[in-house]
């Protein structure tokens, strides 16, 4: 079983970016590069394809190709499936940016140190959700222990999302309801099949 | 990675590894196949190897933690590159210091040849990453056939004509071989119009016919017709567009340009429907 990450409900997002601003708030990264995107797909409504809201921070991969390539061991895998930074040990080499195939892990000109999303881990220690996940508005955005295991009908890949073959990423997505938006998305789905 | 301007000391420490490397490397080949010496290659490769990894440290945001760099040798490829180098380096200074006090021995110049190779090989695997568009196939092999390559010319530029340059042409041809296998592997990708934002993608057929004739075709043309230092000249300049090219052409697979390439399906799905 999965551990620890995020599912992304493609119908409830609509993109406001208050999960983008939640991790800012939470993680004291007002002025610097944000953990967590809103990338938009199709936002000029293209009529030949569906338009939804990708809100992506790192995944908590189960086998992380941060950890693999880093070379000082600055990267941990916990117990409950969190994958964490410790800046202590980071070199400020910027090889996690290149292995990561999110390209999640963003380099602190200031400290010099790699940094990334490490799931609000002392929020879920104390029991609480991630901040990201606490301030969505439409609960597009929740907090599994294992998204795989929880969300049902939930996929592991969607039209738009970096191949996640190589490190398996943890967070999973529910793809748009309603009759135009799912039929545009499957039609979408199978284009990109052929 | 996406900023080029980050780039620059990783482009200075493999180019002057790599040549460095390359120098030791086919010193001792030649020295061990075809019994020829050549001192002052052997002497060039320490220097060149210690000036790389010193501008390495440059691209380091935290420069004096360096040495836990080798913590993750065995799982991480950066961490074997980093090892290595230490070796190659250390092999490299103690084959080149007994050639210069006349103690010269076969078998040391040989292993340091042996680490040296080793060290190029893993110069490549750093770069084997699965997410980066343009480094993939032959790519991981190029730090090797190109450092030997221009390390075989330099040889045989300062050797003068005789039995090495079979050898020199058989380095040379599988370098030639191996980057025309990743010439021919960036050319077949599509580009989209969001990575074609980069400027060196949109030239990436000059970067790269540059680079095949600077390290391959015109320095053993200029071999085959004198052996002059010319060539090595023109070589290392090869080595340098090589460098550069690598990492003016990463293209990572990110999940913005997943999104990009998707909405320009959409988009040529749509024009397709009106037709």
């Amino acid at each position: 079983m999965s551990g620890a990450g995020f599912v992304l409900d493609l119908h409830r997002c609509v993109g406001c970016g208050a999960c983008v601003l939640a991790c800012r708030i939470e993680n004291g990264r007002i002025e610097t590069a944000a953990w967590r995107r809103v990338l938009p797909l199709n936002l000029r409504r293209h009529q030949a394809g569906p338009t939804y809201f990708l809100s992506v921070a790192c995944h908590h991969c189960e086998e992380p190709a941060c950890l693999k390539g880093c070379p000082s061991g600055a990267y941990e895998k916990r117990p409950d499936g969190v994958v964490v930074h410790h800046e202590e040990r980071c070199l400020g080499c910027r090889y996690c940016e290149m292995t990561c195939p999110f390209a999640t892990p963003t380099y602190d000109e200031a400290k010099g140190v790699m940094s990334k999303c490490h799931l609000c881990a002392h929020r879920v220690d104390a029991g609480r959700l991630p901040a990201c996940v606490a301030a969505c508005p439409t609960e597009a955005l929740q907090y599994a222990a294992s998204p795989e295991a929880q969300a049902g009908g939930a996929t592991a890949f969607v039209p738009g999302f970096a191949d996640p073959a190589g490190c398996r990423p943890v967070v999973r997505f529910l793809a748009p309801a309603g009759a135009r938006r799912a039929e545009l998305f499957r039609s979408l789905e199978e284009a990109l099949k052929r | 990675m996406s900023d080029h301007a980050a780039h620059g000391p990783l482009v200075a420490f493999t180019t002057l590894a790599t040549a460095g490397a390359g120098l030791v490397a086919a010193s001792a080949c030649f020295e061990v196949v075809h019994g020829l010496r050549s001192p002052h290659a052997l002497a060039a490769g320490a220097p060149l190897l210690a000036a790389g990894l010193a501008v390495s440290l440059r691209h380091l945001g935290q420069k004096r933690r360096a040495g836990l760099a080798v913590r993750g040798a065995g799982r991480s490829a950066l961490s074997n590159e980093a090892l290595l180098a230490g070796l190659a380096l250390a092999a490299a200074a103690l084959a080149a210091g007994l050639d210069l006090s006349g103690a010269h021995t076969q078998a040391v110049t040989a292993l340091a040849g042996a680490i040296n190779a080793a060290f190029l090989a893993s110069v490549g695997l750093v770069y084997h990453i699965r997410g980066q568009r343009t480094w993939r196939g032959c790519s991981a092999a190029t730090p090797l056939t190109g450092g030997l390559a221009f390390g075989a010319i330099a040889v045989q530029s300062t050797a003068g004509p005789g039995g090495v340059f079979v050898g020199t042409l058989l380095l040379v041809a599988a370098d030639a071989l191996l980057f025309s296998r990743r010439w021919r592997d960036v050319a077949g990708i599509a580009f989209t119009e969001a990575t074609l934002a980069n400027p060196w993608t949109i030239r990436r057929s000059q970067l790269l016919a540059a680079r095949f004739f600077l390290l391959d075709v015109i320095p053993f043309l200029l071999l085959a017709a004198s052996p002059a230092l010319l060539a090595t000249l023109v070589a290392a300049a090869g080595l340098v567009v090589d460098r550069f090219g690598f990492y003016a052409l990463a293209l990572q697979q990110t999940t913005e340009h997943e999104i990009a390439d998707v909405e320009s399906q959409i988009a040529a799905t749509g024009r397709t429907a009106r037709d």
